[in-house]
């Protein structure tokens, strides 16, 4: 398991370095640059910017310098915030987006296979439609409009909670904002799980689970459960990306400090260093959590578990 | 006389599905005693398994159950899971028909024998485990304590089994109900859970479901033969062999094959001019297939040769009909497939009318293909789902002769129907629409519509209901004898490849052992592997005392990734000695005509 | 070793024509797909949106841009046919929630298209091709797959401009990816069918094996996705258009729409929830067609 787990990570390595040059070609392709946006820029000045960031050498160059900082741990400066460094930048957004992302990601994979379960085990009955409709609900509205309803619900008719601003991640502050990006995730699983589990309740171990003599409340906690949860693990690479791309919606409309709001900040204000950390970091997220997805569903499936 | 263990009394199933209600089982009664051994018999859909479930109370959602099932009195038929879980598992347990469906994946052996023993007796784990050691010694499995900590699909077919049965013994039950076990086995480990069971009759009573009335014989005392959900014929086992009442009986008693003598074989109208004059029609010389495989050693792993197929040579006469047999991984598929030039040869030479295939272009080698037909085993997959029966039969005929009209076209196409005995109507229809037989008739339909002078049958019979398998070997046998066509038959049933058959060629992990005439193979085998395989033949009119003397091989087929030194079939073999292992035996000439590759043929 | 469905008569020459008549799969799928409830209302919604979607902007009283003075930020009412209200600047919300409709489903279609198009082609050649060329194509596949959609599609709208043009070209080259992966497994199993064994050993070309066997093969599962890929889309738009990277003044889209009526949800809601509700109600229609299609096309009880 642990070479497994080794190997996957030395795939991982040469991964991220394809994205990050895509990336930094990609953003630099891009006809106009940073300082365009600034009015009425004297064009010497506009020029002795470029000199100061590195952008009037050759790409080639640019991409070496960028790469070998890089190693070192350097994303650069910011080119928007002047006097900021990209590391910094994301050091203080990456803990708020983290936070509310994993929280999100819990919330959605624990509600989500309750409900799974729950609609499985009663299906056609009552609840089991209520947990699909509201499913087929979080699956099909998207959060930047799930989001604005709650503002408007909670926040703003009923003043129960906060409608924005992060306050260091106050439990009123996250409770709308995780939920509101926690609702697909919940759908989404919800879905697979009952699907999962009502194929696992019709296999044929589970019928000779029962015929050992088993009572039921343990034929499901010991044989239906388990591969019931595996296309959920499965599912966990596109709620993870899913959850990413939510928060950043969720951090503009809640005001949130996080990086998913840095990242469309960056890309209003063609700030290439920040974007490209950005999206550096996110994808060392991305793969770094799919990695883990795989070995639990190793962990759970000893037919795919390597060696 | 004591009562009975189990009473079945006009039991009855009804299935509601959306559209209709089936009436699956309709009013079966039996009863079992203790000691008892009762074969339970019918195709599929005669609602022998039904049955079986509704004993057990695991029938699904949509069924309901009437009539009465008692056992030891204690009245069961759709009782509260709580009382049956009292009875099921621990004086009634099952043995399922597919031991890799019904063994949850991903729990360790261990811990699936222990959990009945434990919810049943509330065992400690050492004392469950030590049990569970002492029944996978019953039922003869190597290094149990070992497979204690394996998964399912770490172990062979027959050791699933195995453990699928041990699982049933953990509690010591009254009654052991085995539906259709040893269906998806080859022959040979059929023997030995066969075998098996007949040394269980003594510790507990048994009730085996099976289609195959071969199964039943030498085993059970009492047979029911079961038909549309109703029991059709009853007795003692040796009087339904003898004199069967039931038109059902006799047509499952034709089905099978019979061994010892002649009377299965279909004669070819007119002798096969062998060879008249002209070489043969197909020669394979020294052919390989070897395929690139992963073995770990440690954490490292490395690729080394699987050999699928590893020098083979056999020719093929004009008109001749010649099987090869072998047990499941034997290679004798990829064989089919490398004469076909459908995966590539890694060595030899395969000559087709003298003209060697393997150094022709793409190409010629597709012009070639005309004379070359092919029937494959599954035959709903064989046929494309989304084109209609007669666009399939066609194809070919578009590929090779499109100059031809439309009208002639269809006039070949009915006319293929016609002979492979399917109606002109089914030609607008679509593949699901048909049953097994039909569709292998299609497929056979279109491998004959260019008139080929080579017929490559792999498994052609091998999914087909016992009764289906003889039509469709005799619709091959007639068309044989009509259109003159050689046929290369691959089955891994002997009972099979002997109605055909002029010759035979035996296989074993890549390599032929043996190769004769069909009657010198089955009268008189020469390698102990024919010997084997011809006596797991299951047969009605072999009583106990004769099943006893069959031969039983131990073990199964070796890993062909890592195969023993010198002859490889030594590790199962009864006579094998020091010098097998040393040194592989030469393919030599018989006395009797017949070749074998074995030192004490 | 599921209950028997209605037992199967065979006559005694196994060539009973008791069969129905010749149906194939397409004509059975289409008619379980029109006994799917939801999927067939859903049909017709969706068709009632796009009709209006395209003829309400033309033919409505109001005109997209007209400001209503007398009913500036307006809530619905019946004077002057404001029917859904009015934004802060006074404009009707009627042709301009219909003009949104027009660019959204257009914009989910389109690049949904585009998406089809790179991924059945990209799928099927690595799927048959197979070997080392098709493993290497799937790895760059893998490759973009670490790289949530969102923000490629945010790096390719902030490098190339978003014109109406690129955001569909743009959110198309990056949708791809899953339909690449499904056709490339599809291939790679169909290509092992005995049936395309047979086309091979009838000596048949590499094109019309790929035309005539395996492509009908791999429709189903695509189409199934194709429908499911669509409301993916028209939301991929909509987060662009809610973070202003997506259509721009004086076009609009349901995502613009929504994104300006997210702002004043205390003062205007029916700004945020109309267009919501639209939204929300389309979303729905695509994902209950693609289940009945799915279920339609892929039936798990026809395994015989």
């Amino acid at each position: 398991m642990l070479s497994y787990a080794l190997k996957r990570l030395l795939v991982a390595v040469p991964t991220l370095f394809v994205i990050i040059t895509l990336s930094f070609f990609l953003i630099r392709i891009a006809p106009g640059g940073p300082f365009d946006l600034i009015p009425n820029l004297d064009p010497a000045v506009a020029e002795n910017l470029r000199k100061a960031y590195d952008l009037d050498k050759p790409l080639a160059e640019q991409y070496g310098n960028y790469l070998r900082r890089l190693a070192s741990g350097d994303l650069g400066p910011s080119l928007a915030y002047r006097d900021r460094t990209v590391a910094e930048l994301i050091a203080e957004g990456l803990p708020v987006s983290a936070q509310l992302g994993l929280t999100a990601l819990c919330v959605g994979l624990f509600g989500g296979m309750l409900c799974g379960i729950v609609a499985a085990l009663r299906k056609n009955s009552a609840v089991d439609f209520t947990v699909m409709a509201v499913a087929m609900t979080g699956v099909a509205v998207p959060t930047f409009v799930t989001a604005p309803l709650l503002t408007l619900f909670f926040g703003l008719r009923l003043g129960w909670l906060p409608i924005s601003g992060w306050n260091n991640g106050q439990f009123a502050h996250i409770v709308l904002p995780v939920t509101a990006l926690a609702l697909p995730a919940i759908a989404g699983i919800a879905r697979i799980t009952r699907g999962s589990m009502l194929e696992s309740l019709n296999a044929d171990y589970v019928r000779a689970a029962r015929a050992k003599g088993l009572p039921e409340w343990k034929v499901i906690a010991r044989h239906v459960l388990r591969p019931a949860c595996m296309p959920v693990v499965s599912y966990l690479g596109p709620a993870i990306a899913g959850a990413m791309t939510g928060s950043v919606v969720i951090e503009t409309i809640f005001g949130l400090p996080g990086i998913g709001r840095a990242f469309v900040e960056g890309a209003l204000n063609r700030d290439y260093s920040l974007i490209l950390g950005i999206v550096i970091v996110y994808a060392a997220l991305v793969i770094l959590l799919n990695l883990l997805a795989d070995i639990i569903y190793g962990y759970l499936d000893p037919r795919v578990r390597p060696g | 006389m004591s009562a009975p263990l189990l009473a079945c009394e006009n039991l009855h199933v009804r299935f509601t599905t959306r559209a209709s209600e089936v009436h699956a089982v309709r009013g079966v009664d039996f009863e079992a005693r203790a000691g008892d051994c009762i074969g339970i018999v019918g195709e599929s859909g005669s609602g022998k398994t039904q049955t079986a479930m509704a004993l057990m109370g695991l029938l699904a959602d949509n069924a309901a159950a009437s009539g009465s099932v008692r056992f030891r009195e204690e009245e069961i038929l759709n009782a509260p899971a709580r009382r049956l879980n009292r009875i099921r598992g621990r004086r009634i347990s099952m043995v399922f028909q597919d031991p890799m469906a019904s063994l949850t994946p991903f729990l360790r052996i261990g811990e699936q024998l222990c959990e009945a023993l434990r919810q049943h007796s509330g065992m400690s784990r050492e004392k469950a485990k030590a049990r569970a050691l002492e029944v996978l010694g019953i039922v003869q499995i190597s290094d149990p304590r070992r497979r204690l900590r394996m998964y399912p699909h770490q172990l062979s077919g027959g050791q699933r089994q195995r453990v699928m049965i041990a699982q049933a013994l953990m509690c010591e039950p009254d009654l052991l109900i085995a539906d259709e076990p040893t269906t998806a086995l080859d022959l040979t480990i059929q023997a030995q859970i066969l075998a098996f069971f007949r040394s269980l009759k003594k510790r507990v009573a048994i009730v085996v479901i099976t289609h195959d009335l071969g199964v039943v014989a030498g085993l059970c005392d009492k047979v029911l033969v079961m038909q549309n959900g109703r029991i059709v014929e009853r007795g003692a086992i040796e009087r339904i062999f003898r004199a069967p009442r039931h038109p059902r009986t006799r047509a499952l008693l034709a089905a099978l094959p019979r061994p010892g003598r002649n009377a299965d074989k279909l004669t070819p109208d007119s002798a096969p001019e062998a060879g008249a004059g002209s070489g043969p029609l197909l020669r394979v010389d020294d052919l390989k297939v070897h395929f690139a495989a992963r073995a770990r050693n440690g954490l490292r792993s490395r690729t080394v040769p699987l050999k699928a197929v590893d020098g083979v040579s056999f020719q093929i006469a004009e008109g001749e009909t010649v099987g090869i047999v072998g047990e499941s991984g034997c290679g004798k598929s990829t064989l089919a497939r490398a004469v076909l030039r459908l995966i590539g040869a890694t060595g030899g030479r395969i000559a087709w009318q003298g003209e060697e295939l393997s150094r022709l272009s793409r190409k010629a080698m597709n012009e070639r293909r005309k004379d070359l037909g092919v029937v494959f085993q599954d035959p709903l997959s064989s046929l494309n789902p989304r084109m209609t029966i007669g666009s399939i039969i066609a194809e070919p005929l578009r590929r090779f002769h499109p100059e031809m009209s439309r009208e002639d076209r269809d006039a070949a196409v009915l006319n293929a129907l016609r002979e492979v005995g399917l109606e002109r109507e089914h030609r607008n229809r679509y593949p699901h629409e048909f049953s097994g037989g039909q569709c292998q008739r299609v497929s056979i339909a279109r491998a004959m519509i260019l008139k080929p002078r080579l017929l490559i049958c792999d498994e052609p019979v091998s999914s087909l209901d016992l009764s289906t398998r003889k039509q469709t070997i005799r619709l091959l046998h007639e068309l044989q004898n009509r259109h003159k066509v050689a046929i290369l038959f691959i089955s891994h049933d002997l009972s099979v490849v002997r109605m055909v058959c002029d010759r035979v060629l035996v296989m074993h992990l890549g390599r032929f052992v043996e190769m004769a005439e069909g009657n010198t193979l089955f009268d008189a085998p020469s390698h102990p592997y024919t010997q084997a395989l011809i006596s797991a033949i299951p047969a009605p009119g072999l009583m106990a005392q004769q099943q006893a003397q069959r031969i039983i091989l131990a073990g199964e087929l070796p890993s062909p990734i890592n195969p023993p030194s010198g002859c490889a079939f030594r590790t199962r073999c009864p006579i094998a000695t020091s010098l097998c292992g040393e040194q592989a035996p030469a393919f030599r000439m018989l006395e009797n005509g017949a070749q074998a590759a074995c030192h004490y043929a | 070793m599921t209950p028997p469905a209605a037992p199967k008569v065979e006559t005694a020459a196994d060539g009973g024509a008791q069969l129905l008549s010749g149906r194939s799969l397409w004509q059975d799928a289409m008619a379980r797909f029109r006994r799917h409830r939801a999927a067939m209302a859903s049909v017709w919604v969706l068709g009632a949106i796009t009709v209006l979607a395209i003829l309400t902007p033309e033919l409505w009283p109001n005109s997209l841009e007209d400001v209503n003075w007398d009913y500036l930020e307006s809530p619905p009412t019946t004077g002057n046919y404001l029917w859904f209200g009015t934004d802060a600047n006074g404009r009707d919300m009627v042709p301009r929630t219909f003009y949104g409709a027009r660019i959204s489903l257009a914009i989910g279609v389109l690049t949904t298209l585009v998406a089809l198009i790179i991924g059945v082609a990209y799928g099927a050649i690595a799927g048959y091709r197979g070997g080392v060329p098709g493993d290497l194509m799937m790895r760059v596949v893998d490759v973009l797959y670490a790289l949530p959609a969102l923000f490629f599609v945010i790096i390719l709208v902030t490098v190339f401009g978003n014109s109406f043009l690129l955001i569909f070209l743009c959110i198309g080259a990056v949708e791809w990816l899953t339909l690449a992966r499904i056709v490339r497994g599809q291939t790679l199993s169909i290509k092992e069918k005995e049936y395309v064994q047979s086309a091979r050993a009838a000596g048949l070309s590499t094109a019309s094996i790929l035309l005539r066997h395996i492509i009908p093969n791999v429709t189903g599962p695509v189409i199934a996705y194709v429908t499911l890929l669509i409301p993916i889309n028209i939301i991929v738009e909509s987060y662009l258009s809610f973070l202003g990277l997506g259509v721009q003044e004086p076009y609009t889209s349901w995502g613009r729409l929504i994104a300006q009526g997210a702002n004043e949800t205390g003062t205007a809601p029916w700004l945020l929830i109309i267009p919501a509700s639209f939204l929300a109600v389309t979303l729905f229609c695509f994902n209950f067609i693609g289940d009945g299609l799915r279920d339609a096309l892929d039936p798990k009880d026809r395994t015989r």
